[in-house]
């Protein structure tokens, strides 16, 4: 019986076999569609063991079609190996394509097996094709750029990694509004320029990277922001802050078809600069926190204020908390409407809590 | 038969038996049964389950040494018995296809999307009559290892589900206008999760501690019944109730969404967890595939087990090759799911009361 078995554990995946060197891994997908016609094209790392230096090549592909699939075929007709997506590291959508839907992209990726659902969605500025196919010094492509600008500036909590899967959980609820990395050239570079709003999976407007604070707050698990704030007593002295947030506390209501959402945020403010040294006396350092505390109370409240009044679009997933605080009436609500006169009172709780080891009060002692 | 199982192995047959066959498809059921609150379902089922799985080591206890096969007749008459015996014959064969075609489906959809399902079937059936060969006693020990095994991996599972997953969409835990069952045919896939603990009927018990025994049938349940909870709760908080619902294997969709780059090289985790889901549906399929060459040989005993086991697995790996398509898989289902729990939910409560009743009369003559 062993004898059996054993016949059978060389055989271990033979018609799925498929060395690295015989698929064409994808890195970067760009989806656009211009007169109608939908565009993918994209970056392949492709393993080559005769290389020296690297042992990848890179290559690009590109197919037009009338619908995905139909591109896909125009892909597969040019490549010397068959593609596989498992591999992918970002997919950056075009603007234009964003503002229709991008949900068919998004539930092509949901149905194709080797896509891995953990991809990183983007928007992009500029035409896909000028970011993708670009020679890049920074990293081995612009796909696993694009992956890690996003996942550093994400874990030091400075913008949101937003992945495929995050968006394909949000499109059968009632209720789908999320946020998307916008990025794009700027100074001939790269960059992340800011977050995407997207309503029912259609882009509604971008937000400017130096408005999304409030966002970051909100929405990212460890926001780590910096802030400036001037000296009470010499306006020309800037001192920074980096700032987390303690403790985060939304509460929703509905009172007489009113809807009540309250944010409470606790700061931790770190001292880390000042542009001159001047000494900060108890009194002054309560100025400041009460300074610092109205400035972010002001990023959050009118980002908030502008989600409801510009754009109707709650990506705070208020409504997920509303869901959990009132599960019952969720059911009944129609939170397009809820939300589009929704009050918001936002409260923070800034505290200073360290001088970065320094005692810029050294000389006043005396 | 003179096989004896300890009480730990008994737990672990147990384990091994339940856990496999509705575990990918339990966290879609559970948020269709009743959102982000249905795991509340799942805890009562355990609850439920345990009664039934005391009722039937109860009935067994009255006859050591023996299996229903044997006691049949004597608890209930010739004619009763052996109807009992029929519907059990029936429902294992269901059982133990609708199983092999799940594990040989699930297998090639989500890791050999190109190896044909006749090798994938042949593979599994060869290793399970390797299984078979060792009887009850190997089984038995082998569940212990796989159980084992399948506990670790499946807690470690857990913690790394539970840290990834969004609490928002996780919650309501509990709510009091939720509480109703949302889709009887979802709830009734609930059910069948549990389904399983019969096989007790066909293992010899003996009176030997006695007292012990049912606190760890018990606790067993009631362990799986936490586990099943935590991984459907976990499922939905990576997915989101809403859009759990679209996934027939939603366990499998919830291991594949998981990126835990703290763990390096092991981020992706599906791989790793897949073996695991293997080995509980191979388990599954090994037992039932036991309790039915058992049964077979022990009432027609001019073939002997080997052949029998051989016979029913050529049968079974011929019917994974016709349930090819999915509206066949689905009838299928439809007929193992009724019949299944037709017999695990009336039978053993039916054998338990005449158990009893003989037991009082003994007890007054």
């Amino acid at each position: 019986m062993i004898v059996i078995i054993l016949c059978f554990l060389p055989l271990t995946a033979c018609w799925d076999y498929l060395d690295v060197e015989k698929r064409s891994m994808v890195i970067s997908v760009g989806i656009d569609d211009k007169n109608g016609e939908s565009t993918i094209i994209g970056g392949i790392g492709s393993v080559i063991g005769t290389s020296e230096d690297k042992g990848v090549k890179r290559y690009f592909f590109k197919g037009i079609g009338d619908d995905f699939a139909d591109a896909r075929l125009h892909i597969d007709s040019s490549l010397p190996f068959p593609l596989f997506l498992g591999t992918s590291r970002s997919i950056v959508f075009s603007e234009s394509y964003a503002s229709k839907s991008i949900e068919p992209y998004l539930n092509r990726i949901d149905q194709l097996y080797d896509y891995r659902k953990s991809v990183l969605l983007t928007i992009s500025k500029d035409p896909i094709e000028e970011i993708l196919d670009r020679d890049i010094e920074q990293d081995v492509s612009v796909g696993f750029l694009l992956e890690n600008i996003m996942e550093q500036l994400t874990r030091n909590g400075k913008a949101l990694y937003v992945t495929a899967g995050d968006a394909l959980n949000r499109i059968p609820m009632k209720y789908t509004a999320y946020l998307i990395p916008y990025i794009g050239l700027k100074d001939d570079i790269i960059q992340y320029l800011g977050l995407c709003v997207m309503k029912d999976s259609k882009l509604v407007d971008i937000v400017k990277v130096e408005d999304t604070d409030g966002i970051i707050y909100l929405l990212n698990k460890k926001p780590r922001l910096t802030e400036y704030i001037e000296h009470p007593k010499d306006k020309n002295i800037r001192i920074l802050y980096i700032t987390t947030v303690s403790g985060k506390k939304i509460y929703t209501d509905l009172k007489k078809e009113q809807l009540q959402i309250n944010v409470e945020l606790n700061v931790d403010a770190e001292l880390r600069g000042q542009t001159y040294i001047l000494p900060i006396s108890q009194s002054e350092k309560k100025l400041m926190e009460k300074q610092l505390s109205s400035k972010i109370k002001e990023d959050i409240q009118s980002i908030i204020e502008r989600s409801i009044k510009e754009y109707n679009c709650d990506f705070f997933d208020f409504y997920e908390y509303f869901r959990i605080q009132h599960p019952k009436l969720y059911d009944e609500l129609d939170w397009n409407l809820v939300y589009q006169n929704a009050k918001v009172d936002v409260s923070v709780k800034a505290r200073i809590i360290n001088k970065n080891m320094r005692d810029p009060n050294a000389l006043g002692k005396k | 038969m003179s096989e004896k199982v300890t009480s730990k192995q008994l737990a672990f047959i147990l384990f091994g038996i339940i856990v496999g066959y509705g575990t990918m498809s339990l966290p879609k059921n559970t948020a269709l049964t009743g959102g982000t609150t249905g795991w509340i379902w799942l805890i009562l089922l355990a609850i439920i389950t345990s009664i039934y799985t005391y009722m039937v080591w109860y009935t067994g206890i009255q006859f050591p040494g023996q299996t229903l096969v044997e006691y049949s007749s004597r608890l209930v008459g010739k004619w009763l018995g052996a109807v009992i015996i029929f519907l059990f014959i029936l429902y294992y064969i269901g059982f133990l296809i609708s199983s092999t075609s799940i594990a040989v489906e699930a297998v090639k959809l989500t890791l050999l999307s190109k190896t044909p399902n006749w090798f994938i079937s042949l593979v599994l059936c060869a290793v399970i009559y390797y299984a078979l060969t060792l009887k009850l006693n190997g089984l038995a020990r082998f569940s212990e290892i796989y159980g084992i095994l399948v506990i670790i991996s499946t807690v470690i599972l857990i913690v790394l589900m539970l840290s990834q997953i969004n609490p928002l969409s996780a919650r309501p835990l509990f709510t009091t206008f939720n509480f109703k069952i949302k889709s009887m045919e979802s709830f009734t896939y609930l059910v069948y999760a549990f389904v399983g603990f019969e096989f007790i009927y066909l293992i010899p018990l003996s009176k030997e501690r006695k007292n012990k025994t049912p606190w760890i049938i018990l606790v067993t349940i009631i362990l799986i019944g936490c586990i099943y909870a935590l991984l459907a709760q976990a499922s939905i908080g990576i997915l989101g109730a809403d859009s759990i619902v679209y996934y027939d294997e939603a366990l499998f969709t919830a291991v594949r969404r998981l990126n835990i780059p703290l763990l390096q090289i092991f981020k992706r985790l599906d791989g790793i967890f897949f073996v695991t889901f293997i080995m509980t549906f191979f388990t599954t399929s090994a037992l039932v595939a036991y309790g039915l060459s058992y049964i077979l040989s022990s009432l027609f005993k001019k073939l002997s087990y080997k052949i029998f086991s051989i016979l029913i697995l050529s049968m079974t790996f011929v019917s994974t090759l016709f349930l090819n398509s999915y509206e066949v898989i689905e009838l299928f289902k439809i007929w193992v799911n009724t019949i299944g729990i037709g017999f695990c939910y009336t039978i053993p409560l039916l054998l338990f009361i005449i158990a009893k009743v003989k037991k009082h009369e003994k007890k007054k003559t």
